[in-house]
């Protein structure tokens, strides 16, 4: 064990991994991955290196660093002008009315609220990306993919209502 | 004590500065209106009723989420039993009106007698979607109303008793009120919105928006919400007043002010003090509505703003000087401060280039609050702006 009560194996998971990145494991086990791609990718390999993975190019020696990071909700969108408003929030729960312009979600030339909604939450932030060349600080935005409702979605629901409404008053009336 | 009422306690003073914290007589009427910005809540203490809370809104001090009208309620009461609420009322699930109202439940340290909530068809719809968007799409929309939800059910569990409000429904009344003096008064909270129109109307979009299978999760428009807000009308001794909720209206629909005025039951609506329905936005400015209230009566407006959409709206106060007495702001609205001061030069400069057009960063939350004390013959006994809070 080291200093920081991490095992040594674990210790060196953690330098290669930039710390500030979070990979979210639900994604991979989602039905939506289910592309022969993704099952002959990651069935085999251990789940220590399906977290290593997506983030590490050797070749490039690619690293970010997210400087800062907010949650964003789409206020407002102005289709004729090209850009939306949103309410952004930091992790210190500082808050900004921050109007983008829509060409940063897409180069589609379509109506923006044809890709986002007013309520639509997306995250953004500031990241530095370290290379071989000079460090480089840009900024990303990220929204998620409108979810298609599935049959195996209205089981889930079922269930979550069963338990999490079990004895409320308004379901019993 | 429970670790959120000690940091209530010890935050007290910031909160309410220079507000004499005494409760009111008992033969005294008192409303008081939070509205930090954004969210809104109103305490209100009636002689033979005791105290209401109306809608819940918290602010940010040092750092710390405090819930407005709990803070208020304890600091009045602090080192003597707190007395029980009447009823604690969320007019509409909006985040502005039910932020942290899980902590009043939870926490007022008093007896909590009745909550009630917009009708029940309507909240339990609403509830199911709110699963079906939880459990299938693993979206959390409304954030914070399960925990709501979940802290009334707990009370309910405790016997705290429930009712589900819709037009011309009776929240509180009692005849022959007997105040000090010996004087016989009667007092009557009831509700004069949502209407059946409006709750149906709701439903509709609900179930629009209901998800179907093969096809894109649509995401619920917050402002639908207001739909089914409660409005509240109050009449004891003299004195009458008008809680607008959210409540908005249509040159083309019957929904809202215009649909509760054609009604042959409307009451009559004229009121000493109005809270100002949906923050002084343009769709809930009914002109037939406001002729009812200043009809013999000199009216006290209450705005309480909402800053992330620009309200209350200009046009809307200009025709509300016209024809009040007085208009009172709960907040000067957030102040804004250089992104330069919060981030660092780095971020700030990032942030200054595309795909950014234009940014403003908002301080913290502009805490005040406006109170209110009348007698039951309608003479003001107190008008205060406290705080960020002003007279126009």
């Amino acid at each position: 064990m080291n200093s920081t009560g991490h095992s040594k194996d674990e210790a060196r998971t953690f330098d290669m991994l930039d710390s500030s990145n979070v990979i979210d494991h639900a994604f991979f086990s989602d039905e939506n991955t289910n592309t022969p791609f993704v099952k002959s990718t990651y069935s085999s390999i251990s789940q220590k290196e399906q977290i290593k993975w997506p983030f590490m190019n050797p070749a490039l020696n690619l690293r970010e660093t997210i400087r800062e990071w907010w949650k964003g909700i789409v206020l407002s969108i102005n289709a004729q002008e090209n850009s939306f408003v949103s309410e952004l929030i930091d992790l210190r729960g500082n808050r900004s009315i921050v109007e983008f312009d829509s060409a940063f979600i897409t180069e589609d030339k379509g109506p923006i609220d044809n890709f986002i909604d007013i309520g639509d939450e997306f995250a953004y932030y500031v990241v530095t990306r370290h290379t071989k060349m000079a460090p480089e600080t840009v900024s990303k935005i990220e929204f998620s993919s409108p979810h298609i409702w599935q049959a195996s979605d209205d089981k889930k629901a079922e269930k979550f209502i069963d338990t999490y409404f079990k004895g409320d008053p308004d379901f019993n009336d | 004590m429970t670790p959120i009422l000690r940091v209530i306690q010890i935050l007290m003073t910031d909160l309410f500065g220079k507000c004499p914290l005494r409760p009111p007589d008992p033969d005294i009427i008192e409303l008081c209106f939070f509205g930090p910005g954004i969210g809104e809540s109103i305490v209100l203490h009636l002689p033979g009723m005791g105290w209401a809370i109306i809608d819940s809104c918290s602010s940010t001090v040092k750092g710390k989420i405090i819930n407005l009208p709990l803070a208020y309620l304890t600091s009045l009461y602090k080192g003597v039993s707190p007395p029980p609420i009447a009823f604690l009322l969320l007019t509409h699930p909006h985040e502005d009106h039910y932020r942290h109202m899980d902590l009043i439940i939870n926490d007022y340290p008093g007896k909590i007698e009745r909550i009630c909530y917009p009708d029940g068809k309507s909240i339990r719809e609403l509830k199911e979607y709110l699963a079906r968007a939880r459990g299938g799409a693993n979206e959390d929309q409304l954030p914070g109303l399960m925990a709501v939800f979940d802290a009334m059910r707990g009370a309910w569990d405790r016997g705290v008793d429930r009712r589900c409000v819709s037009e011309f429904c009776d929240i509180f009344s009692k005849n022959n009120v007997t105040l000090s003096t010996g004087e016989k008064i009667s007092l009557k909270v009831s509700a004069i919105a949502p209407s059946a129109e409006n709750i149906e109307a709701y439903f509709e979009i609900l179930a629009k928006a209901w998800p179907q299978e093969g096809k894109k999760f649509i995401r619920l428009q917050e402002r639908d919400i207001n739909l089914i807000s409660i409005a509240l009308i109050i009449n004891i001794g003299k004195m009458s007043i008008i809680l607008g909720g959210d409540v908005e209206t249509s040159n083309t629909k019957l929904i809202g002010w215009k649909c509760l005025l054609s009604k042959n039951e409307c009451p009559d609506l004229s009121a000493n003090i109005v809270k100002v329905a949906h923050h002084g936005s343009i769709n809930a400015f009914c002109d037939a509505s406001w002729g009812q209230h200043i009809k013999n009566k000199e009216t006290v407006a209450i705005i309480t703003p909402f800053d992330r959409s620009g309200l209350p709206n200009e046009a809307t106060l200009e025709e509300l000087k016209k024809i009040c007495s007085k208009i009172g702001i709960t907040s000067c609205g957030k102040k804004t401060i250089k992104k330069s001061k919060i981030y660092s030069k780095l971020v700030d400069n990032v942030t200054d280039l595309f795909p950014v057009r234009s940014w403003k960063s908002l301080s913290q939350d502009a805490i005040g609050f406006i109170r209110l004390r009348y007698d039951t013959h309608g003479e003001p006994i107190e008008q205060e702006a406290y705080g960020d809070s002003f007279w126009l």
